[in-house]
Parts: structure tokens; sequence; C-alpha cells
């Protein structure tokens, strides 16, 4: 079984590797790209929270996110900008992890990547918070 | 029996040609999942979703032409979601310029329960990236 737990863990492991890549330009691609994935893993942390993407072996892949973010709404939670923010980092890891920019470019979005981390991270973290809701 | 199955399934008209006919049971549900689909998407739409999308075309075109966004355009709609495909500044490919973009598509389609997939494309691309130093 997969817990809410063990996927903060990987995000934590994940948000451990940003340090060093968080300074010079040639290390922006792969800041970006590391963060993306502690993002995923406090998304998935956050849907593990409610019981899904839980049993062993199974995972969530982050295209099926929008799915589980309006599952969350149809339990009455409201989501703010986070699927704003997790839509506008899958789209900036991806020009990370494919396109072909130069450093600089990607040096100017680290910021907006470490933003789009902190968003998520502080939804997931406040919702491990508190139980829950009752399944309708 | 395998031939029977040419014969108690009759295909729409329109469906594209290169949807093979069913022979196993495993075709048959994917044909049976072909045709559903395309049942859905030459459904015509509601009042309230026309308005809705031609509410997202003004934004979109407003929005060009105030420069904040290069150019747009809508995909595959299939009742309950629509691609929106948006290409904005370079200089405005930030969080700050992107998160209200959002919701402002969003928005326009409040009311209806239509998920937008928006995909936001900087217009720059690799050809133009100055050279790495």
């Amino acid at each position: 079984m997969t817990t809410p737990r063990l996927h903060i863990e990987k995000a934590q492991r994940n948000e451990a590797r940003l340090g060093p890549l968080s300074t010079g330009d040639d290390e922006a691609e792969w800041y970006i790209t590391i963060s993306f994935y502690a993002g995923v893993h406090w998304l998935r942390s956050l849907f593990a929270h409610h019981g899904w993407g839980v049993r062993a072996g199974e995972q969530i892949p982050y295209d099926e996110f929008p799915d589980y973010f309006q599952k969350l709404k149809q339990r009455g939670i409201r989501l703010g900008s986070l699927e704003h923010d997790f839509k506008g980092f899958k789209g900036l890891a991806h020009k990370a992890r494919y396109d072909c920019y130069d450093p600089p470019w990607y040096a100017s979005r680290r910021q907006d990547a470490k933003d789009y981390l902190d968003a998520i991270r502080a939804f997931a973290q406040n919702a491990a918070n508190h139980p829950p809701p009752p399944t309708p | 029996m395998t031939a029977s199955l040419h014969h108690i399934v009759k295909a729409p008209v329109g469906l594209p040609p290169q949807t093979k006919k069913p022979i196993t049971w495993e075709q048959l549900c994917e044909f049976a999942r072909a045709v559903l689909d395309f049942d859905e998407r030459r459904r015509p739409l509601t009042t309230g979703q026309t308005q809705a999308i031609n509410r997202l075309d003004t934004l979109l075109m407003g929005l060009k032409q105030r420069g904040e966004i290069v150019d747009f355009s809508l995909g595959e709609f299939t009742g309950d979601r629509i691609e929106v495909m948006l290409t904005v500044p370079d200089e405005r490919y930030f969080r700050q310029y992107l998160l209200p973009l959002y919701a402002c598509v969003e928005e326009a389609l409040g009311g209806l329960d239509i998920y937008a997939a928006v995909e936001i494309d900087t217009d720059l691309k690799c050809d133009d990236a100055a050279p790495a130093h």
C-alpha cells in the first residue's frame, strides 16, 4: 500500500537535491525538472490522503491529475490556484525536459518553478492536517 | 459466428472509414467505443454550450488584440471538455501571468461545467532562442 507519507518522503528527497541547482544558468533545467517531480509527489500524497492511488503497485499518472482535481471539487474541496499551478508547472517542466531554449531562459523561470512547488506543497501539507471528508 | 457480428453492427454514416469492422469481442468493444465517441462529437451543441464557446472565443480574441496572447486555437469539444491552445509572448510566460489566464478561460466557460484542457506555449521557439553562452 502506498501511503501519503511515502509520497511525502519521495517529494522531500527530490527537494533535497534542489539546493545545488539553485544557482547558475546551466542547472536551471534540472532545478525545474526535479522540482516538478517533487510537486507530482506532493499531489500524489494529497490524492492518497483521499484514498486514491494507494493500492500496491498503483500510481496515478500525472496526466490523470485533472480527473482527480475534479474528484476533489466534487468532495467540496476548494482548490484555489492548485489546478492552474499544476498546469503551469507541467508546461514549464515539459519545456525544461524537451525544449532547447538557452540556459538563461530556464534560469529566468527558476523562481516560477519554486513558486509553483511552494504553492502545491502548501496545499498538500494543509490537506494532510485535516481528515478527508467522508465519501458521499 | 464471427460473420454475424458484421451484420448486427451497423456503423453510423460518417464514421471514419479506417474504423475496422469488429471480429473479436475486444474489437467489438473497441468499435462500440469508436461509435459512441463519434456520436458524442456530432451531437449538436446546446444553446448554453454555444454561448459559452462564443464567450471564450470573444475573450481570446480580445486578449490577442491587446497583445496578452500571440495566438489561440480551440480544439476538440466533446460536450464537457474543450481543448484550448494559447500561445503567449515569451515575456509573459510566467506564473504571475499564466494563472490569471487560466482563470479567465474557466470563467468564460463558467456555469456549464465544461473542463478546459488548456495548453500554453510560448512564442519563443528553439530556433529563435539565443545561443547558449
